[in-house]
């Protein structure tokens, strides 16, 4: 993965808030770390694998994701149940994630199922990782982030031998 | 004419029934994803499918390729993230008659919602 690979996914959130909330996204930042965002209260993320392999996440504070849920579903904010949430940030995740794909090159991508989940904790567990796009819409500002995958540590003979019980 | 909606996300299917109740479709049915599809379909006979691609249980893609290998020529459209145009060959190749990309706005629904209905009663 490299630098140039947020490209489409910036530009695929731009074309899903433009057709389906008739919606600008300024995207004016890209932030060195977590605090200048601050935590997102809800993550919506996609697992890309195949020929890229990386986590997209849209992280979302409650009232900008309440916002577009409005928009999204017709449902507002008091009316609206966490299944709710889960289901309609879900589902712009994928179109984020399925309209950034054609774009990535000539590559065979698969795209898991969209996960949600609602934080208490900072959201982003390794803010070293990844490049985190501040996007401001009318609705409110988010977060997108692609995680590289997690590197996998290296087990060697001596490694394994040290771990074996005395 | 009866549409069925095979859709995992509630939202999106709302979205999809709003839209096809503005055009004057009003007997809509909904299955939460290719499983429950096929097992409601004998039962509905549907004209025509709205299929999302990934659902749990059963996706799009082998509730299409069930249907046709068991001869079942109802029109379908797959309606999906899926944008590139590999998967768009593949779903063509596997049976379905149209294909819409999510977001799409209303217009782009009812277009090929009536070109596919019009080839299928030219068929």
């Amino acid at each position: 993965m490299n630098e140039s690979h947020i490209t489409p996914f910036i530009s695929a959130v731009r074309k899903i808030f433009d057709v389906a909330f008739q919606m600008n996204v300024e995207t004016v930042d890209t932030l060195a770390s977590v605090s200048r965002a601050g935590p997102p209260d809800v993550i919506a993320s996609v697992e890309l694998t195949g020929d890229f392999s990386a986590t997209l996440e849209l992280g979302f504070p409650l009232p900008t994701a309440q916002r577009l849920v409005s928009l999204f579903s017709g449902l507002h904010a008091h009316e609206q149940t966490p299944d709710d949430v889960t289901d309609a940030l879900g589902e712009i995740a994928n179109m984020v994630a399925g309209n950034a794909k054609p774009h990535l090159g000539r590559l065979d991508v698969r795209s898991t199922p969209p996960d949600v989940r609602f934080d208490d904790q900072p959201a982003f567990a390794r803010p070293e990782d990844g490049r985190i796009v501040r996007c401001i819409s009318d609705c409110g500002e988010f977060t997108l982030r692609l995680i590289p995958p997690s590197p996998r540590p290296t087990i060697t003979t001596r490694t394994l031998v040290e771990a074996l019980p005395q | 004419m009866k549409i069925l909606l095979v859709e995992d996300s509630r939202t999106m299917r709302n979205i999809q029934r709003g839209i096809l109740a503005q055009m004057g479709h009003n007997d809509v049915e909904e299955a939460a994803d290719g499983l429950d599809a096929l097992s409601r379909i004998a039962d509905l006979k549907p004209d025509l499918l709205i299929v999302d691609w990934n659902m749990p249980n059963m996706d799009g893609l082998t509730l299409v390729r069930r249907l046709r290998a068991t001869g079942n020529r109802v029109p379908i459209i797959m309606v999906t993230t899926e944008a590139d145009k590999a998967r768009v060959v593949q779903a063509i190749k596997a049976g379905v008659d149209n294909y819409v990309v999510k977001p799409f706005t209303p217009d782009v629904l009812n277009q090929r919602i009536q070109e596919t209905l019009e080839r299928a009663h030219a068929a």
